[in-house]
């Protein structure tokens, strides 16, 4: 496994609390052309793309998750928030999608069987903005028809999404898969279940770099030498 | 596993006094009571928020007649379905209901289903991912699209553009052909009919004005040959170090004899070792065009001077070609370098040319990285200059 070293912050700005608290509470409210409005203010305003899915859209949703772990809030409006993120995105989507592209691929999946494709789909949005060729699967792939359709675009990199923790027994299943198919093939992996510990069961894989966050990608798409040639145990 | 009869009823009365504050608080647990005469008796505020201030027509679907009619034995639901209340013409629910009838009442008890809640909420959830990322799939598609199109249009605009480029120049090239071809039919019309009532002296007028004519025309149409290779991107291009001023005489030894018949003479500051890297067709050609505008556009007994400075970059030699001559105005100058605005001006002497050789020039020079361009007053001379990579 490799865990990135330079960590340093890829910002261009801070959005304060109390935006980020007025949208959380939009979100919990389930206003969506208000939230869509607060993002494209702060578009107007200068904040990137990457430093509103960090700072405002991925702090947001993992407030979220915490209030329903907590039982302020079901599990209803933990999906519309989520279905609000993603429409953000979308608003968000036909700059990113018009970034001039280079000839290197990514395809990018959650763990099969997890369904929270929000976090994965911003990774996406961020190699998309590096220049990269995306091919976001999205949720409840079966590790099968990825190696499927790894074979047939042949990607530079897989990255691969977890947000809860219950599901490390599938990601490790997978990983020896991938990694039997594609023994070389550099395999970015984060998500929120990663906050809770066992990182260190990252280290039976090798080529395997751990992302805590998406200025850590940013960062690290800089130089993609430096994770697809790292080999770290 | 369920409870029995025994232990719900123990259940109950255990909890009684918890039962009754649930029924009346809890915002899953509708309860309303009406009198067979359709009054209301009782609500709890779940049930009060939806029954309005018609709770008979807010039962919209069974309806309160609808319930009244139907039969069950005692202590038997009459009804248990889907029970919609609320505005007809606004929002409303439908509830998880069982409706009891006991003597002149009607109980109702309804409340939600939290599993197929939660089933349907999860479904939703999955169909508008689903649906997420089908529209990030369109609007991708959509970029491309946009891209495409772009490009296409840019093409598109680029040919028309060509294309009427073309037709003037073949509309220009073909009324310039037809003035010394009507001249070589006219004379030699006159040569076969009538060549015995002429003079010989008479006869070689008409030979050499056939002979212009005809010169006139192969010059246009070399012209037109070479500038047509060089927009097909045909003429050979094969650069190399050679020296300014070796090729600055040749050209002028052959242009010398005519530059004789109006007594123009040569000057050459270019220095001996001054080396450039060019295709020597192609400079040779240029120098050739600018020094046979010079004579054309000279006054007899004056001077043409070509002359060579370092710019405007280290790595780029200026060349220039001035003579004292009759000029040009500023519309003119414009004009110079456009094929649309294609131009041949008679020289001092009515020497004539094709109007192609400048757009020549432009075309060589800019094929070796260099710009051309031209400094002119009306009635005292011209000087043109092109740029040339230094060797």
């Amino acid at each position: 496994m490799f865990i990135p070293q330079n960590t340093q912050r890829f910002s261009l700005m801070d959005i304060d609390t109390d935006r980020q608290s007025g949208f959380l509470n939009t979100l919990l409210a389930g206003e969506r052309s208000l939230a869509s409005n607060m993002v494209a203010d702060f578009i107007r305003e200068g904040v990137s793309v990457d430093d509103i899915y960090e700072q405002l859209l991925k702090s947001s949703l993992y407030k979220i998750g915490v209030l329903w772990e907590t039982g302020r809030i079901g599990v209803a409006t933990e999906h519309l928030a989520s279905a609000i993120v993603q429409a953000i995105m979308n608003d968000l989507y036909p700059t990113i999608a018009a970034t001039r592209k280079q000839p290197k691929t990514v395809v990018l999946a959650c763990v099969e069987n997890e369904q929270h494709q929000v976090g994965i789909k911003m990774v996406s949005d961020v190699f998309e903005l590096a220049g990269w060729t995306t091919h976001f699967l999205g949720a409840g792939l079966p590790t099968d028809d990825l190696v499927r359709f790894m074979n047939s675009v042949r990607p530079q990199v897989l990255a691969l999404s977890m947000a809860l923790s219950f599901n490390w027994p599938t990601l490790e299943k997978m990983l020896q898969t991938i990694r039997r198919i594609f023994p070389s093939l550099p395999i970015l992996v984060g998500g929120q279940a990663f906050g809770k510990g066992g990182q260190e069961r990252l280290l039976a894989f090798s080529n395997v770099t751990y992302l805590s966050d998406l200025y850590t990608l940013k960062a690290l798409l800089t130089n993609p030498a430096s994770f697809i040639n790292a080999n770290v145990h | 596993m369920p409870m029995s009869t025994n232990q719900n009823t123990d259940f109950c009365i255990f909890w009684q006094m918890e039962m009754q504050l649930m029924l009346h608080i809890s915002p899953s647990i509708y309860l309303a009571e009406f009198s067979t005469d359709g009054r209301l008796l009782h609500t709890n505020a779940s049930m009060y928020e939806w029954l309005g201030a018609s709770p008979l027509k807010s039962l919209l679907n069974p309806t309160f007649e609808q319930l009244l009619d139907m039969t069950a034995p005692l202590s038997n639901p009459v009804y248990n379905g889907f029970l919609t209340i609320g505005d007809a013409q606004g929002t409303f629910i439908s509830l998880q209901a069982l409706v009891f009838r006991k003597d002149e009442r009607l109980l109702i008890v309804g409340g939600m289903d939290a599993k197929q809640l939660a089933d349907h909420n999860t479904r939703l959830s999955h169909l508008n991912a689903e649906i997420s990322n089908l529209q990030r799939q369109l609007i991708r598609e959509k970029v491309t699209l946009e891209a495409t199109y772009q490009q296409l249009n840019q093409v598109n605009a680029s040919l028309k553009e060509s294309n009427a480029t073309k037709d003037k120049f073949l509309s220009i090239m073909a009324h310039d052909l037809r003035s010394p071809l009507t001249a070589l039919m006219g004379l030699s019309e006159v040569l076969m009919e009538n060549s015995d009532q002429y003079s010989r002296e008479e006869m070689n007028t008409f030979i050499r004005l056939i002979n212009e004519a005809a010169v006139k025309t192969y010059r246009l149409l070399d012209d037109l040959l070479v500038w047509s290779r060089s927009q097909m991107g045909k003429m050979p291009f094969n650069p190399g170090s050679m020296k300014l001023d070796q090729l600055c005489h040749e050209v002028i030894e052959v242009l010398n004899q005519t530059a004789a018949t109006k007594r123009i003479t040569f000057d050459v500051k270019v220095a001996e070792d001054t080396l450039v890297f060019a295709d020597e067709a192609m400079i040779k050609t240029v120098l050739r065009n600018l020094v046979s505008n010079a004579i054309k556009f000279s006054w007899s007994d004056s001077v043409v001077t070509i002359f060579s400075e370092q710019g405007p970059s280290d790595a780029m030699l200026t060349v220039g070609l001035a003579d004292k001559g009759v000029g040009m105005t500023e519309e003119a100058m414009t004009k110079l370098w456009s094929l649309s605005e294609l131009l041949s001006t008679k020289g001092t002497n009515n020497e004539e040319g094709t109007g192609l050789g400048l757009l020549i020039c432009k075309e060589f020079v800019e094929k070796q990285g260099g710009r051309i361009w031209v400094d002119s007053r009306q009635g005292e001379g011209s000087t043109f200059c092109f740029t040339v990579p230094m060797a």
